[in-house]
């Protein structure tokens, strides 16, 4: 199977702007067609090394990715996301064109993908232990993230976690992890080889740049792992590490309301939702320190210092 | 934790109420018998009982998970 480094640019961009790149993203494939420069030269950075199938094959989601057209083209061009002929989101100015395209690859699994009970939440896993991470934006999930994946955890997503109904198992979906504004710097001050892409300022979360998953969690996406902790994590500048035990019952609910879609699967997802919940310890977690934060993960792994 | 298959909705329900739930489901029951079930489960306060058992009647009808009906 072909990665996308093997393309090669030109052909990359051959295929973006005609038949489609069909990207395999976890148990996904998207078809993306754009004739963006910028998607062009993040797929090409972030994404190489993903497989990629031959043009014509099938396609689980149909992206475009476009720039705009009449006087747009010229007068304050934009990039226009277009889904199976519809266009979910409004335009955004052109320079935001690489977080749209991520936004966008979340949409179509948040959206579609109701074989899996999905959790917003990054999910990430060492040692055969996943630790799942919802947290609603500014809590400091994304740098946890990143900065565990940065010291050896294996990356399964920073933002979705898909939950197979049959068995329970997390399914990956490792692609990039989305960091904001002064988190760029600290995983940068904390990770100096990271390989991060270029910062996009004055989008409506701030400025954003993504963090290429690692090669390994990108290789290991037929890997499903078991979930043996939640944890709800809480940056806090100045605070000590501290991890409270959650009970089942709030552990349900609060999992529930950062479910994508647990209404939509009904008694389904009540059956898996309470199946991971079974599975897992859950806990509240603060901190302000990532070296001490990532000694704590390594014990609930089971990891030896 | 309890999914009501009808509204969809999912509650978070204390050991009481589950026991009064389930005694309901098997066959409609009076606030005594209840009250007569809990203090065998439970460590309750016998001046309050009634009135408990009453409230939490309350409740669970307001989320539609029983009703009232004649015995």
């Amino acid at each position: 199977m072909s990665l996308v480094a093997d393309l090669g640019r030109t052909e990359l961009v051959r295929r973006l702007g005609g038949p489609g790149l069909l990207l395999r993203t976890g148990p996904f494939v998207s078809r993306i067609q754009s004739n963006l420069s910028l998607v062009a030269d993040g797929i090409g950075a972030l994404y190489r090394d993903y497989p990629v199938d031959e043009p014509g094959g099938f396609a689980d989601f149909q992206v475009r990715l476009l720039h705009s057209t009449g006087l747009r083209r010229w007068w304050h061009p934009q990039a226009c996301f277009d889904f199976d002929g519809r266009e979910p989101f409004a335009p955004l100015p052109l320079a935001q064109a690489w977080p749209m395209f991520e936004w966008v690859m979340n949409w179509c699994v948040s959206n579609r993908a109701h074989r899996y009970l999905i959790v917003h939440a990054a999910v990430v896993e060492r040692n055969g232990c996943a630790i799942v991470l919802p947290a609603p934006p500014g809590s400091g999930k994304s740098t946890l993230c990143a900065a565990l994946v940065c010291r050896g955890w294996r990356l399964l997503s920073d933002e979705l976690t898909l939950v197979r109904r049959s068995d329970g198992m997390v399914v990956p979906l490792a692609r990039p992890v989305s960091l904001k504004n002064a988190s760029i710097d600290v995983i940068r001050a904390f990770a100096p080889d990271a390989q991060l892409g270029t910062p996009v300022p004055g989008t409506t979360k701030g400025t954003i740049a993504h963090l290429k998953a690692p090669s390994d969690s990108v290789a290991r996406f037929g890997e499903a792992a078991r979930a043996r902790h939640i944890v709800f994590p809480r940056y806090e500048a100045g605070a000590a590490t501290t991890l409270i035990p959650l009970a089942k019952g709030q552990l349900f609910m609060r999992v529930a309301e950062n479910a994508f879609n647990y209404f939509v699967l009904g008694p389904a997802g009540f059956d898996c939702l309470a199946g991971l919940v079974d599975d897992c310890d859950g806990h509240e977690f603060c901190y302000s320190q990532l070296d001490e934060a990532i000694a704590l993960f390594d014990a609930l792994a089971g990891v030896t210092p | 934790m309890l999914f009501n298959e009808v509204s969809g909705a999912t509650h978070l329900l204390t050991l009481e109420a589950l026991v009064v739930l389930q005694q309901l489901g098997a066959a409609p029951t009076s606030e005594a018998t209840i009250a007569g079930a809990l203090r065998e489960r439970f460590e309750v306060d016998d001046a309050t009982l009634s009135d408990d058992v009453a409230d939490l009647l309350e409740q669970l009808s307001s989320l539609d998970l029983i009703e009232p009906c004649p015995l």
